[in-house]
């Protein structure tokens, strides 16, 4: 399998299926286990509330009871008057034992003294008399007490014998059942609690009975009323046990199974949504790249990222060759139109060159002819020629004279071409040595001073530099100030292009003229004040831009002029041959 | 203030007031015992049904003793009240408190017969002085104690069966008589008392019904149910008002209710108030009463001066009707008036046991008439005598009447005296 990023992606869901998976079987475990303890807490205490209910409920039947027997007249009767009504009052105490083995009953009268028996008793009357006082001076509510003796407990229950059944302050006596603690005891057995744990009746001092057999240590406990009985009981936890472990079990294979298939849908599915139409995405875009036309991906499963990825695609594709198609159309015509343009261009700069040489020889040579027979006729005439046509004659030969300067300049500012075949690499410095050996003499004159600092070397006509650069210091003593000209020059590299600068301490050129001091026939001052054609400037960026440079009056800077001019960095290794 | 010559020396009034101190701590116990009052115990019901009784006879007491500033044979008295709800084992507490009580002089018993019957031998062997003035079961004032320590000043149960019998049979005609008793002591005496006055006249009880204290709803129905079967066309009733109510109401409801002519135990409690007066009437109930009534028409003045007094020391009492169970104030007063009598000249022992006997040994020997509510009583008590089973008896048949309920409650005589059958003395 090709490892890719839809890949690894799909492999790491996959691995967060599974460990997420785990990660909530744990918790869930874990919640369950609590949840199975915390229900088992409260059964127990359920279970320990219904048998303490249920112990409750078997002495207020007792109770009860016995308070139907204590409402009968004869009770009331014998309590109140024994030396008459005693004799009527054994058959309600029979009654009252009822056939249940070891009970027994009594009548006390309002203090607490003994007024009649029946059944077994074993709680001396004293004893009762101390725990029914209370109750017969209306202080404790009446209720049952569990009574110890030396090898057994018994439960004595008392209820009130009243004078009015309705007055509960009509206290004339008590009727006291005493029974074996052990009638409870066997009443709790039928109620079969200990199936689901532990039980254990027990008085204050002792156990009274116990049924199933201890599983937990943690038994929970309660009092019935103030009776003095106590109740245990603690859970049986193996059933607890058995639900958790096959719960667990149960939970192991489901999340199991759900990682399993789980992490296998979402390969599946990975591998159907994403992995597969990227696929077929990168298989498209190699196709593309390869230069086959016309590939597009199936967009099925709308809605999904790598369906909007490859109708993108596709829409991407469409327009890239709509934009191809149009292009091409484009290019055929624009290379047509630019080869006739070429071809016209090359037609006229042959006819322009051809004519600007032609021109410039064939002015010339008349230009020569009217010069020399103005000179000659000058000469000849010095003597017959007034003194004003002698001065006519001296304006018309150096009006022939700077015709033929112009002239020449213009046959240079022509042959300035782009044939770059005879392009070299020149030093600058050279070129400037060049140049002041041929303005020697205006040097000489002026006493300017020129210097340079290091200075780099240019792919260009070496004849076209040294004009460019005469032109530029010539200027610069030609219009200098009152003050001795000096002009320097110097080269700095700006990203790709050599930045040169001639700066001068002459007159300056204004603002406002700096663009136009490079357009042909254009001078600042007049034809008299200085030697000059108006073509120099021109030159200059005319062989500035053949290279593609750019040439410029710097502003800003006081005093003189700064001329700027690029020339395109030559690459090293080409000037190392140089 | 100029003291006597002798004393103006220093020395001999030093010497007279160390007398007198020693005089004083000389006899300390003495005086201290003489300075608590006498206590005169009144043990009766004075909650329940019947409390208005022992109420009423607690009134009689303090009125009696009002009139002399509560003092007997010259020292100052004060009453312990004690209520024992008709229940003879608290009463029989009671007496054996009033035993350790070395200032109690004597008692005065309730309206509830068996306790009185419970106690009596324990009274005639403790020497306790006890006054009766309610309670009419026959054996209590007899026996064979000589001498007797418990006089009665009330209705005899020896004599009420003859009242009842006189004014039922003889003047009313009635002659199916059904006997309906508490089954006590004193319900037995009643039986015996009540047949042999019918049999005087040559009648049977169309049968006799006992029932218990206590009883409820359902066994009153059925005690009245097996009444009306008898096809009696009278009943002779000894109850207290509790169960005097119950009986009364579910003879009322009988197709036929028969008359209901009654021993005066229902008197003694609020059965007016529970009973209503149509009840009451269906079964014309009639009952024994003493001859003197505060709402006769003319009563005497010395009744009226009696009256005013209660109402002094009991403002409650706006008016006669007011004085429930009016038995007991009557019969306590007259029996408080003969104790005043008897012990007017006495000098009491500081021995309480002694001055007991005094006290029973005056009361047999009352000098001269005294009067009272119900009679002016000439040598009420004598020395109990083996032939004269009445010496502790100051009533007889004499005084006896029948009496009914008013509408509103008021026990009220009738004017037809019982004819007397044999005269005191």
């Amino acid at each position: 399998m090709r490892p890719s990023i839809a890949h690894a992606l799909a492999t790491a869901v996959i691995v967060l299926t599974i460990g997420s998976s785990g990660t909530a079987f744990f918790v869930i475990e874990k919640a369950m286990v609590k949840e199975a303890r915390l229900h088992e807490s409260k059964l127990a205490e359920a279970k320990l509330e219904a048998v303490r209910h249920g112990i409750e409920i078997w002495i207020r039947a007792r109770i009860q009871a016995l308070q139907r027997q204590a409402a009968y007249p004869a009770l009331l009767h014998a309590a109140m008057h024994p030396q008459t009504g005693l004799s009527s009052v054994r058959p309600v105490l029979e009654d009252a034992n009822g056939s249940e083995e070891g009970v027994g009953t009594r009548i006390l009268d309002f203090s607490g003294e003994l007024i009649a028996s029946h059944g077994r008793l074993t709680v001396p009357n004293r004893n009762a008399t101390e725990e029914i006082q209370g109750i017969l001076n209306g202080e404790v509510p009446f209720d049952a007490r569990l009574i110890e003796g030396s090898t057994s407990s018994r439960l004595v229950l008392v209820v009130p014998i009243l004078r009015f059944a309705n007055d509960p302050n009509s206290v004339e006596g008590a009727l006291v059942s005493e029974l074996p603690a052990s009638l409870l005891a066997r009443a709790v057995a039928t109620w079969q609690f200990s199936q689901h744990g532990w039980i254990e009746l027990h008085s204050p001092s002792r156990s009274l009975a116990t049924y199933g057999s201890p599983q937990a240590t943690q038994p929970r406990s309660v009092g019935i009323g103030n009776t003095g009985i106590g109740v245990r009981f603690a859970h049986d936890p193996t059933a607890t046990n058995q639900i958790v472990a096959s719960t667990r079990t149960r939970l192991v294979v489901i999340f199991a199974v759900f990682a399993l298939g789980g992490a296998m849908a979402v390969w599946l599915i990975a591998r159907m949504t994403i992995r597969n139409p990227i696929d077929k995405l990168l298989a498209g875009m190699e196709r593309a790249r390869s230069g086959e036309r016309n590939v597009r991906i199936s967009e099925q499963q709308r809605f999904s990222e790598p369906y909007l990825l490859a109708r993108d695609y596709n829409r991407l594709i469409s327009s890239l060759e709509n934009a191809h198609a149009e292009l091409n159309q484009a290019n055929v015509g624009l290379e047509d139109r630019i080869r006739r343009r070429t071809s016209e261009l090359e037609q006229r700069n042959a006819e322009l060159n051809d004519f600007a040489h032609v021109a410039s020889h064939d002015l010339q040579e008349p230009l020569r002819k009217v010069t020399m027979f103005c000179e000659m006729a000058m000469e000849r005439s010095q003597e017959v020629l007034d003194e004003d046509s002698l001065t006519y004659m001296e304006h018309a030969i150096r009006g022939a004279h700077r015709m033929r300067a112009l002239i020449q300049d213009l046959l240079n500012y022509a042959q300035v071409g782009a044939d770059f075949a005879h392009d070299q690499l020149v030093p600058v410095v050279d070129c400037l040595i060049e140049v002041t050996e041929n303005l020697q003499s205006q040097i000489d004159a002026s006493g300017a001073e020129v210097s340079w600092d290091e200075l780099p070397v240019v792919r260009h006509q070496k004849l076209l530099v040294v004009q460019l650069l005469q032109n530029l210091v010539g200027n610069a003593i030609k219009y200098r100030s009152a003050d001795a000209p000096r002009v320097h020059v110097s080269a700095s590299l700006v990203e790709s292009n050599w930045h040169f600068r001639v700066q001068d301490n002459g007159k300056g050129i204004e603002r406002q003229y700096h663009d136009r001091v490079f357009q042909v026939f254009q001078r600042l001052e007049g034809r008299g004040d200085t030697e000059g054609t108006g073509v120099g400037l021109a030159l200059c960026r005319k062989i500035v831009e053949r290279r593609g440079g750019h040439i410029s009056i710097l502003e800003g800077i006081e005093g003189g002029s700064t001329f700027e001019f690029t020339v395109p960095v030559e690459p090293p290794e080409t000037v190392a041959e140089a | 203030m100029s003291w006597p010559y002798w004393t103006r020396c220093r020395s001999a009034r030093t010497v007279a007031v160390t007398f007198a101190l020693a005089f004083c701590f000389a006899t300390p116990a003495t005086s201290e015992e003489r300075a608590k009052p006498l206590r005169i115990y009144i043990d009766a019901s004075r909650s329940g049904g019947s409390g208005a009784a022992g109420t009423s006879i607690e009134r009689g007491v303090r009125t009696a003793l009002s009139e002399v500033e509560d003092r007997l044979a010259g020292q100052p008295v004060e009453i312990v009240l004690k209520d024992h709800r008709g229940n003879s084992r608290r009463s029989q507490r009671h007496l054996e408190l009033f035993l350790e009580d070395e200032r109690g002089l004597l008692v005065f018993g309730g309206m509830h017969s068996p306790p009185l019957l419970a106690a009596r031998d324990f009274i005639q062997e403790s020497g306790i002085l006890l006054l009766d003035p309610w309670a009419a079961a026959g054996p209590i004032t007899r026996g064979p104690y000589r001498p007797s320590w418990i006089f009665r000043l009330s209705v005899d149960d020896t004599l009420a069966g003859e009242a009842i019998t006189r004014f039922a049979v003889d003047q009313e005609g009635l002659r199916r008589v059904a006997l309906l008793v508490e089954d006590t002591g004193w319900g037995k005496s009643n039986i015996r008392t009540m047949k042999a006055a019918l049999k005087k006249r040559k009648l049977r009880p169309a049968g006799s019904w006992r029932f218990r204290w206590g009883l409820g709803e359902v066994e009153a129905a059925q005690i009245a149910a097996e009444i009306g079967q008898s096809d009696a066309d009278v009943v002779y009733l000894v109850a207290n008002a509790e169960e005097g109510e119950l009986l009364a109401k579910a003879l009322a409801r009988l197709p036929r209710p028969p008359q209901v002519r009654s021993h005066w135990g229902i008197s003694g409690g609020s059965f007016a108030d529970h009973v209503d007066f149509e009840t009451r009437e269906k079964i014309g109930l009639v009952f024994l009463q003493t001859r003197f009534s505060f709402l006769s028409e003319n009563p005497p003045d010395h009744a009226r001066r009696v009256l005013k007094s209660a109402q002094r020391l009991f403002p409650e009492l706006t008016s006669a009707a007011e004085l429930k169970a009016p038995t007991g104030f009557i019969h306590a007063y007259d029996l408080t008036r003969l104790l005043i009598a008897a012990t007017e000249q006495l000098e009491l022992s500081d021995d309480i046991g002694t001055a007991r006997r005094q006290v029973r040994d005056a009361l047999e020997a009352i000098p001269g008439p005294v009067e009272g509510l119900v009679r002016n009583y000439e040598r009420p008590f004598r020395p109990m005598s083996d032939d004269n089973s009445a010496d502790h008896e100051a009533l007889g048949i004499g005084d006896l009447r029948m009496g009914q309920f008013s509408p509103s409650g008021v026990v009220r005589l009738l004017e037809t005296p019982p004819v007397p059958a044999r005269q005191r003395d």
